[in-house]
């Protein structure tokens, strides 16, 4: 029989104001096994914690149900306590009278009384039940997987490098670099973004520590925290980067020209090519669906100049693995595809209506047009530019329904940059509201329209082609009438959207991802950049839309996480996880495809039965650093043999009873 | 169980929550001082698959007049 | 049923003189004309006491679960209903399939021994059953009796999916036509109860379970039940202030509790052979109960009958990530 003891805390009157503690804890005193029950002010406060161990000494107590607060908010606490006073920690059960009854039922005190004394109860019940649980320790491979080159994952992997820990850096593009080295300045210091991007990039390349694999997936992952094993599948480029030397020869003789996905289609590149002149690798892939030799099987051009000897047609899939010890997503985000669903700007017919990112390219020195602001339709120089913002933001019916957070101030830098560029240009921008929270950001959008942007609060109804221009007509709801603006570019702010392939990424990687396909964070938070899978770690605006100031905070922050993993020689485990009673399993395995986490395994045991010779048989086996205690695997097993240990099936079912008396 | 003529008759529901959404959302509930009949009881499971369907049995055979899995 | 009894006794004959089987398991004749007895034929001579005759009414797969563990290979006899019991314990795990050799044997269905013994003395030897296709034809030492199925075949029969076993290394005797009743429902009697309204349904079940005994003979009988130990058996000393599925106590709630929860351990696992509700000495009609659960399977699932193919997945174990999930 237990020896168990009954603590009930008043939590000032948040409790004690509510219901009668004194009460309750003498009525927990006639409870199955309870010895002592007393009631105090504030259990967790230091005199609080040492009177429990005060008490379990003096009436040696095996068991403790604490009756305060969430075991969310606190059974960390008292498990210490426990600790501390020479017992088990996981010794103590919760019952949780304050966010479940008095701050729920303050105003029926009377019913809050039994209900509380009902949740002591079911704490008793299952703190008799309670069996000591002890952690165990696993190794940690001290490497580190991110996916996604872009600056959040750069970021992360220089820290993590530069911690003293390798990185293994797996970008899907022929280049590292993501969306932030296609912009040209950045809000609101102006600097050039490839201007600080560039060097980033070109240090993880010189990095003795991160192992760079561009043009490169992860396939398939497996293992748990510090101990991952990430499959990769490098895909075949066609050139040979050890003999390339990157002189270019091959790209400028190539004879096929295709839409350049670096220009967002603006610009043209080559067949074989590297996306922009600051790419890191710095040597060219060959694009095999537009190809001439690949499509026709003649050409060959950039085989016969290489003087290298790199080109090599036949270069097929690379798959190997890595072991490492954590991951990081960082799979960054791609701009909602706006011309499918908004007709009223014209589903992309109109040559002069651009996106945001294009308009990047457009103004960018490196680009299409050398950093003049030319209409891609004619090439002459706008007059009037019309920036239209939230296009698939905050729009439910068409597009997402979140705020896509950084448009407002690309905008405004966006319409400077026409001030500057085109002189005497006129700009507006329509807008639902203007959201500059941010160091220096708000300063930064006055200042545009101190400098003669119109900023006209209203949605656009319609975008029309009358001859040359564009109209666009929309509705200014201050002044409350309609406004028709004729404009020579059109630049729609369109939403940032998990970049392509994020759900099957976060399939991967055992990770949640939200309605909107964003990653989910452990906590929103306090725990913004760690998720429900321990050891995988989120950079960046694969969780939410960004700007780069916090792109790059959350990315030292997920490295920092990484590194203190990292820095540890073991990881000591949860031990509430499934553990299998190898004599009641009879091996028919079904807990194994219910299990999320691929935990359970078959294992080969031998059986010493008397009169019996020493058989073998298979059992069900748990994968410690997998389980994760769900107890999916309990529910199905129908004899009983497999049982989360803290959630057991005695213990739940003492809890239903005790709770249903 | 039965409910005619017995006007303050309450129903005793059993609540069994899943740690991570639903627990804390009943915490959440608490900490925003909402307000529900205190006539739900709730306990926690790991995970909402950790709900052996007799354990829905078991809480009808010892008095619950209803049962809310959550998670 | 002559000729496939003698093919059955030397097929049963070669497999142990070839020792490819340690044992063969079958029927043998019973204390009187309408019975028969398990039984295990370990050599030659014993294959030729093997039987084959309308009174085979129960299934043998169940005795394998006593070799689980061991390394011999054995034969077991089986009717079309008894073989979808082969696949659940494959399926299951409990039995490896290459060590078992099927013999199946098309069956014409059984005679309901209460009926035969009506118009038959009991110690009347049976010398030779003929099935004539809708009657069966008693030869015995006490003249010839004949039995139209339609009047005196076990009710399952009549409900009869498989007559031809589903899974066989050999086939024994030639194919006979189902003894199943034209246009027959699998699921007419889960369709009455459910027509019936709350009340009147639960007063239907609660009249059953009352007269549970808890006898466990639906469990024994049950391939699904294949676990080492019960956990609905297995029942906490008081003492020890333990706490179990279910005390030893027999009420009419813990009846419920307990084909409740057998219920739902053989959802999508039920081969449906009937064998529980034929066994149960007060006759609680448990076909009807585990059918339900499956025709709901069968409706929200698409699970179809269990047993039909072992390399079919067990209810709601797969995932796909294009599953509907209307709910979230």
């Amino acid at each position: 029989m237990p020896r168990t003891g009954v603590f009930v805390c008043w939590c000032g009157s948040n409790i004690g104001g509510v219901i009668d503690c004194p009460g309750i804890a003498a009525q927990a005193a006639g409870f199955p096994a309870v010895v002592h029950s007393v009631d105090y002010k504030y259990l967790c406060s230091e005199p609080g914690q040492n009177m429990i161990i005060q008490a379990v000494r003096e009436h040696r107590l095996d068991r403790v149900v604490v009756a305060s607060c969430s075991p969310r908010l606190h059974e960390e606490t008292f498990r210490k306590v426990l600790a501390r006073a020479g017992l088990n920690p996981y010794l103590v059960e919760m019952a949780n009278i304050r966010e479940h009854c008095t701050w729920v039922h303050g105003a029926e005190k009377e019913q809050a009384q039994a209900k509380a004394l009902a949740l002591v109860r079911r704490a008793v019940a299952k703190a008799n039940r309670l069996e000591p649980l002890f952690e165990s320790t696993i190794p940690v491979t001290k490497r580190c997987l991110i996916v996604g080159g872009g600056i959040a994952g750069i970021q992360t992997a220089l820290d993590v490098a530069d911690a003293g820990h390798e990185v293994v850096l797996v970008e899907r593009e022929p280049t590292i670099g993501g969306n932030m080295v296609k912009l040209d300045k950045t809000f609101p210091t102006l600097d050039c973004s490839a201007c600080i991007s560039t060097p980033k990039m070109a240090a993880v390349a010189a990095h003795p520590d991160i192992r760079l694999y561009t043009c490169a997936e992860i396939e398939k992952v497996t293992g748990y925290i510090g101990n991952f094993e990430v499959t990769i599948r490098r895909k075949a480029r066609y050139v040979d980067h050890e003999k390339c030397t990157g002189c270019g020869t091959c790209w400028e003789k190539c004879p096929m020209q295709v839409p350049s996905e670096f220009n967002a289609g603006l610009g043209q590149r080559k067949a074989i090519y590297i996306p922009f002149p600051q790419a890191v690798p710095n040597k060219p892939v060959i694009d095999r669906e537009h190809c001439r030799y690949f499509t026709t099987g003649k050409c060959q051009v950039c085989a016969k100049l290489c003087p290298a000897g790199a080109v090599d047609y036949e270069q097929e899939d690379e798959v190997f693995t890595e072991k490492v010890g954590a991951l990081v997503a960082a799979t960054g985000f791609q701009l909602f595809n706006w011309s499918r669903v908004y007709g009223e700007y014209g589903y992309g017919r109109y040559p002069d209506v651009i996106t945001g990112l294009q308009f990047e390219r457009l103004v960018n020195a490196a680009g299409p047009t050398g950093g003049k602001i030319l209409r891609p339709s004619d090439g002459s120089a706008p007059r009037t530019v019309v920036f239209i913002k939230c296009v698939g933001s905050r729009d439910e019916s068409k597009g997402r329904s979140y705020c896509s957070r950084i448009c407002c101030m690309y905008t405004a830098k966006h319409a400077l940059q026409v001030l500057e560029k085109v002189p005497g240009a006129q700009v507006y921008v329509f807008y639902m509201d203007v959201r500059t929270a941010g160091k220096g950001y708000e300063e930064f959008y006055q200042r545009a329209v101190r400098e003669g942007v119109v900023y006209v609060r209203g949605r656009v109804s319609k975008v029309y082609r009358d001859g040359e221009r564009l109209v666009v007509r929309g509705v200014d709801t201050l002044l409350g009438r309609p406004v028709e603006v004729d404009a020579d570019l059109v630049v729609l702010a369109t939403a940032v959207e998990p970049a392509a392939g994020a759900g099957e990424t976060a399939r991967l990687l055992g990770i949640n991802a939200d309605r909107d396909g964003f990653f989910q964070e452990a906590h929103p938070k306090l725990r913004p950049v760690e998720t429900h899978t321990g050891g995988v770690f989120l950079a960046g605006a694969c969780s939410s839309p960004k700007d780069i100031p916090d792109t790059v905070a959350q990315a030292s922050g997920a490295a920092a996480k990484v590194v203190g993993l990292l820095s540890r020689e073991q990881l000591s485990t949860n031990p509430m996880i499934a553990q299998v009673n190898e004599t009641l399993c009879t091996g028919c395995f079904l807990c194994v495809p219910v299990c999320p986490y691929k935990a359970l395994e078959r294992r080969k045991i031998t059986e010493l039965l008397p009169g019996h010779p020493p058989r073998e048989r298979e059992v069900a086996g748990v994968n410690p650093g997998l389980c994760q205690g769900c107890g999916a695997c309990n529910a199905v097993c129908r004899a009983g043999a497999v049982e989360v240990r803290g959630f057991t099936n005695e213990q739940l079912l003492a809890e239903v009873d005790a709770l249903c008396l | 169980m039965s409910v005619d003529g017995a006007r303050d008759w309450q129903p005793k529901i059993l609540a069994v929550f899943c740690n991570w959404c639903s627990y804390a959302g009943a915490d959440l509930a608490g900490v925003s001082r909402m307000s529900y009949p205190p006539n739900v009881r709730i306990m926690r499971v790991p995970c909402s698959s950790r709900v052996d369907p007799a354990f829905i049995l078991r809480a009808f055979l010892k008095g619950a007049d209803g049962v809310l899995i959550s998670g | 049923m002559k000729s496939t009894l003698e093919t059955l006794r030397k097929e049963a004959a070669h497999l142990l003189k070839e020792e490819r089987v340690k044992f063969v398991i079958g029927y043998a004749q019973g204390t009187d004309l309408a019975r028969t007895t398990p039984f295990f034929a370990a050599n030659v001579r014993q294959a030729g006491m093997l039987t084959w005759t309308p009174f085979c009414v129960y299934s043998l797969v169940k005795y394998l679960l006593d070799f689980r563990y061991d390394d011999i290979r054995l034969a077991v006899v089986v009717k079309g209903c008894d073989s979808r019991a082969v696949n659940r314990l494959v399926q299951d795990n409990q039995f490896a399939r290459e060590r078992v050799v099927v013999l199946g044997i098309p069956c014409g269905g059984m005679l309901d021994r209460e009926k035969v013994l009506r118009v038959v003395e009991p110690a009347a030897a049976l010398l030779e059953a003929e099935d004539r296709g809708t009657e069966y034809l008693l030869k015995t030492d006490c003249g010839e009796f004949c039995f139209e199925k339609q009047e005196t075949l076990l009710a399952k029969c009549l409900e009869c999916e498989h007559n031809v076993p589903v899974v066989a290394d050999r086939m024994v005797g030639p194919k006979v036509p189902s003894p199943a009743r034209p246009g027959m429902d699998r699921f007419a009697g889960v369709r009455e109860l459910e027509a019936l309204d709350t009340a009147a349904r639960s007063a239907f079940w609660d009249r059953h379970f009352a007269r549970c005994l808890r006898c466990f003979a639906c469990r024994n009988v049950c391939p699904a039940c294949n676990c080492k130990e019960c956990s609905l058996e297995r029942a906490v000393p008081g003492w020890q202030q333990g706490v179990c599925w279910l005390s030893k106590r027999t009420s009419l709630g813990l009846n419920h509790m307990f084909h409740l929860i057998r219920m739902y351990h053989v959802t999508g696992r039920c081969i449906d052979c009937g064998e529980c509700a034929r066994v149960c000495p007060v006759n609680i009609p448990l076909r009807e109960l585990y059918r339900k659960v499956a025709k709901d399977a069968n409706e929200l699932l698409g699970m179809s009958l269990p047993g039909l193919d072992p390399e079919e997945k067990p209810l709601l174990t797969t995932y796909q990530a294009t599953d509907p999930d209307e709910f979230m």
